[in-house]
């Protein structure tokens, strides 16, 4: 790995590279190819004097053998370094997992679902690096590949929303929000309802709703509980609410349970306004 | 018109074929497929040699002996190829419906079991299925036995599922309390490098046979770093996780961490009914 500081790629940068690297389907000469390049050698065989006409089939077996042994090693090798990035992108590690990626995309576009992996695991790793204009550039790029009701489009669609608040992009995040409003009921219970939540408490903590922000949900606690430890974050900016809103017992409850999910740093890292409540 | 009508629907429920299923798994009979698919194979080769030989004995050994005989290895290898390909395309099919529908998952995998011809890895990787189908039907039994015939065996290319088997087999034998086995599987599993989500796995279950035979330092050790990786579990299972090693504090007289671990337990998964 380079020893240079990293910085994460602009927008710009971001949609050229897609561009350039754009998804297609795989040839069906790749496959089809070398059998009728062998069938080729077959017939050209015939025509051919020996001892030329005898070992031409068996070369063009041999090739074609190992033409296959090296496209499935090929193969292999790209899964294992998407599932390299995978692991980078689950343990944090934004920094080598979106350089991994950035290489890996052009090698992959032959692949349809190792390249829509990869690019989503871009697409995070832009938003842990905090370059939420590049994020959404990549959501954007998946939401137009997929059917809108695919459960994979609604966790983007989610992850979308809350990259635009981040961007400040208010009216961005409020339109797309509206947007799945309507289809939340079909996922209760999952994380992709937790995280809508989560969506819409950034949303209104960001525009000062505190009071609003309060009443989308009667069960806080069992509504996060989908996020794992990032329901963190919503129990932080549930005790901003609550501090706005005056209820101090309410507000340092959330705010211990925000901070045994996750750490204090974390928190206000990524919500500078709850150093408001702070 | 309604007696009709009784009829018809009773006489749909009565027709209605019933989901195959598979019998109960017996090492005899997988050591009985994994030989007619080499024999089968085996038949191919031979053929293919016997022409061969055929061909030089006629002193035939000129360019269209050539042809014929590569013509046929392709024809023979295309052959196979196919039925190789068709099971392994359906191979992630089958780990969506065993976790959403067993009965659909236990028929495809009937249809899938018949084919012959196979290779000895993709008949060993539908074996795989077949005991992650077991454990998740609570057939424990069952599913260690299908784990240690395929544990047992030559993997070649299915290599990579070993540790999916072992964590299948360690976590088997902690319902069961084969602790004794447990801890062998364990051992086995920490020679290995895993993925990142086995090692999440490896380590929830090290954990739970340790706080289950009282080992609380042991489960303790390095907790900072186990607490990392717990968190890229499920939630459920990450509450289930904290509810443990918060068991293993409170029994190391730690009750501080014991408070922070159950506190963590109870945001992250539902508390059981009873507690």
């Amino acid at each position: 790995m380079s020893g240079r500081p990293f910085s994460a790629p602009s927008a710009e940068r971001f949609e050229r590279h897609l561009a350039s690297n754009e998804v297609r389907m795989p040839s069906p000469w790749a496959v089809r190819g070398p059998l009728l390049a062998l069938l080729g050698a077959l017939v050209a065989a015939l025509l051919m004097p020996p001892p030329l006409g005898t070992l031409a089939p068996w070369i063009g077996l041999l090739a074609v053998v190992i033409y296959t042994q090296r496209r499935s090693r090929k193969l292999r090798r790209l899964q294992a370094e998407a599932r390299l990035v995978q692991e980078l992108t689950m343990l944090r590690h934004y920094k080598p997992a979106l350089r991994q990626a950035w290489r890996l995309l052009p090698q992959v576009v032959e692949i349809p679902a190792l390249h829509g992996r990869t690019v989503a695991m871009m697409s995070h790793c832009l938003d842990l690096a905090e370059a939420y204009d590049a994020a959404i550039v990549g959501y954007d790029y998946l939401l137009q590949r997929m059917s809108s009701d695919h459960p994979g489009a609604v966790q983007l669609r989610i992850q979308r929303a809350i990259s635009s608040l981040f961007a400040d992009r208010l009216s961005d995040a409020d339109d797309e929000l509206r947007r799945l409003r309507n289809s939340m009921d079909q996922w209760r219970d999952t994380p992709m309802h937790a995280g809508y939540l989560l969506a819409e408490l950034i949303q209104d903590v960001r525009t000062h709703h505190f009071a609003e922000a309060m009443t989308l949900c009667d069960h806080w606690t069992e509504a996060l509980r989908p996020l794992g430890v990032e329901a963190g974050f919503g129990h932080a900016l549930l005790a901003l609410c609550h501090h706005e809103a005056g209820s101090t017992e309410q507000a340092d409850q959330h705010w211990r349970w925000a901070g045994t999910l996750l750490p204090t740093a974390t928190l206000l890292h990524r919500f500078p306004e709850l150093k408001l409540y702070r | 018109m309604l007696q009709i009508d009784d009829t018809s629907t009773s006489t749909q429920t009565t027709t209605a074929p019933p989901a195959p299923k598979l019998p109960p798994f017996s090492a005899r009979r997988l050591r009985m497929q994994l030989m007619v698919d080499i024999l089968l194979r085996l038949v191919v080769l031979l053929l293919i040699a016997a022409a061969l030989v055929s061909m030089v004995l006629l002193e035939e050994s000129g360019v269209l002996a050539a042809v014929i005989l590569v013509a046929m290895i392709v024809a023979a290898w295309l052959w196979l190829g196919t039925v190789n390909a068709r099971v392994l395309q359906q191979l992630d099919n089958l780990l969506v419906l065993i976790e959403q529908d067993q009965a659909q998952a236990e028929s495809m995998l009937v249809n899938l079991m018949q084919q012959r011809g196979l290779m000895r890895w993709v008949r060993l990787l539908l074996y795989q299925r077949l005991a992650l189908l077991r454990h998740r039907q609570q057939k424990f039994d069952e599913a260690v036995a299908v784990v240690r015939a395929v544990l047992g065996r030559h993997m070649g290319p299915a290599e990579s599922v070993r540790a999916s088997l072992l964590l299948l087999l360690v976590e088997a034998d902690l319902k069961t309390g084969q602790m004794h086995e447990a801890y062998h599987g364990l051992c086995a599993l920490a020679m290995r490098p895993l993925p990142l989500i086995e090692q999440v796995q490896r380590m929830a279950l090290q954990t739970q046979y340790e706080v289950m035979l009282g080992y609380s330092h042991a489960a303790l050790h390095d907790v900072w770093r186990k607490v990392s990786l717990a968190e890229l579990m499920p939630p459920a299972q990450c509450g289930a996780w904290h509810a443990q090693m918060a068991k293993a504090a409170q029994h190391a007289r730690q009750q501080r961490l014991a408070q922070w671990l159950n506190e963590r337990a109870r945001l992250l998964s539902q508390p059981p009914p009873n507690s």
